[in-house]
């Protein structure tokens, strides 16, 4: 456990702190986390002295400083501590990490109508630890597309944690999309919890490259009628690297919506997790969820796994999940070819349109598509 | 080849866990001879090297599937993959595995 002093001083913040303190790593044979391999792990192998993360905005909006916003007090400084108490009643050390000890905090407020999306890339400079903290608060009726960048370059191992907590008021429209490109040898442990109100809808993707050892949870609780949630994600490894992504749809309200779609393509050895969890509790009706999770192994040696887990206490709801697992479909190549595409040509265009379906669900415009394609495609050495 | 032990770090029939480039590689000392295998079931990734060694086979811990030690076949359900085994060299105390 670090000894590193937290700067921040808000109550809330050093109660976070208290309790990272006293938090232990993840029981790694609990369901969530039995797939990862940490053996001999410990936080404090990374420490965060001499860690440098620049955090850069862009967008139509301002991306406040949340020790600022929490030191002047006010509603959004109260909207904030009732947020992290709420992930304070079950975070596990790696949130309590971002939360407590954050290098980068930042709150958005989106009102209104964004007519382009609101950027806040982290990129860790130098250093072995990256804890990071945001919170996105969509009002009522607003609609809007929030950008987080998660990205290493300080040449040693570094342990990224994220804290990306999102609320939709009553009829907004939210898209958040989390473009991760760590290095090959960090770890990363990022976290996005979404609360969706009445008649709002929520979009989340996850663009995901890179990394040797890693766990993500996309969580989103539908908590009044009508709300919707869409959670979407594309991941490609290499090497010897692991990647286990939990998705979760949670419905406590009657007439609310979730589906989940999240692709991978794995290359070397490389290993990919998906856990897609839908919760439904009991008396809740006309509940409408389905997941689907495809990967593509383009080595003999990768590996994919996809775990659907619908646990549904309620009768009067449909579910449905669909997974695959397997090489290009042969079927396919074999069409491409008869048309008189050479093999290879052939491959790669299979493979374009099966990471295309997320990039262009992604709601980031045109040129931001392009500029993330063209950092993803060359990794998949097609 | 890839030095990952020492000959002296592996119990005499006992199991020792390694990190290597690669994953985490289970080193056996069984009669006297060296093997090495990946620390991974194939059915629901138990750590083997947590597992038991009966006879020629190691057995995961999690769910009781076997697999033989000498070829990564698998010998007894609900694994119905084999696992990895690497070639080993002992260069003196040194234990030298091909990871490629």
């Amino acid at each position: 456990m670090s000894q590193t002093a937290t700067l921040q001083k808000d109550p809330i913040l050093e109660k976070a702190y208290e309790q990272y303190r006293s938090a232990s790593l993840p029981d790694f044979e609990s369901e969530s986390w039995r797939k990862i391999r940490l053996g001999g792990f410990r936080i404090d192998e990374y420490p965060a002295d001499g860690s440098v993360l620049e955090t850069l905005t862009e967008g139509p909006v301002e991306v406040l400083d949340v020790n600022e916003v929490l030191s002047k007090d006010g509603e959004l400084a109260e909207k904030i501590r009732s947020r992290i108490e709420e992930r304070l009643k079950e975070a596990d050390i790696f949130s309590l990490l971002s939360i407590s000890s954050a290098l980068s905090a930042k709150a958005v407020v989106v009102k209104g109508n964004l007519d382009q999306p609101v950027t806040i890339r982290h990129i860790a400079k130098s250093g072995r630890r990256f804890p990071v903290l945001t919170f996105l608060f969509f009002e009522t009726s607003s609609s809007g597309c929030v950008i987080e960048e998660f990205r290493s370059e300080t040449g040693e191992d570094a342990l990224f944690t994220g804290l990306t907590d999102i609320y939709c008021a009553p009829n907004s429209q939210a898209n958040y999309v989390s473009f991760r490109r760590p290095q090959d040898t960090d770890l990363h442990f990022l976290r996005t919890e979404a609360d969706i109100q009445k008649d709002a809808r929520l979009l989340t993707s996850v663009i995901h490259a890179g990394g040797q050892n890693g766990k993500s949870f996309v969580r989103a609780r539908a908590m009044e009628p009508n709300a919707e949630f869409r959670g979407i994600g594309f991941h490609t490894g290499w090497a010897a690297q692991f990647h286990d992504m939990e998705m979760e749809a949670i419905h406590p309200a009657d007439h609310t919506n979730s589906s989940l779609l999240y692709k991978t393509v794995m290359q070397g050895r490389s290993h990919s997790v998906f856990n897609g969890n839908l919760v439904i509790p009991a008396g809740v009706k006309h509940v409408d969820s389905y997941q689907s999770n495809h990967n593509i192994l383009l080595s003999k040696k990768a590996r994919a796994e996809s775990m659907p887990r619908l646990v549904i206490f309620s009768e009067d709801v449909a579910c449905e999940h669909g997974a695959t697992v397997g090489e290009l479909d042969e079927q396919a190549l074999f069409f491409l070819m008869s048309r008189g595409l050479p093999e290879q040509e052939a491959r790669k265009m299979l493979i374009e349109g099966f990471m295309g379906e997320i990039f262009s669900e992604t709601p980031i415009g045109q040129e931001k598509t392009e500029d993330y394609w063209n950092e993803i495609h060359p990794l998949l050495n097609l | 080849m890839e030095k990952i032990a020492t000959t002296d770090q592996i119990p005499d029939q006992g199991m020792i866990s390694v990190k290597t480039s690669i994953g985490p590689v289970c080193l056996v000392s069984l009669n006297g001879k060296i093997l090495a295998f990946e620390d991974r079931c194939s059915h629901d990734d138990g750590p083997l090297s947590n597992g038991k060694i009966k006879g020629n086979c190691v057995v995961c811990p999690r769910h009781a599937a076997e697999f033989d030690m000498h070829t990564g076949d698998v010998i007894r359900a609900p694994a119905t993959a084999p696992i990895e085994v690497f070639p080993v060299h002992i260069e003196g105390n040194e234990v030298h595995v091909n990871l490629d």
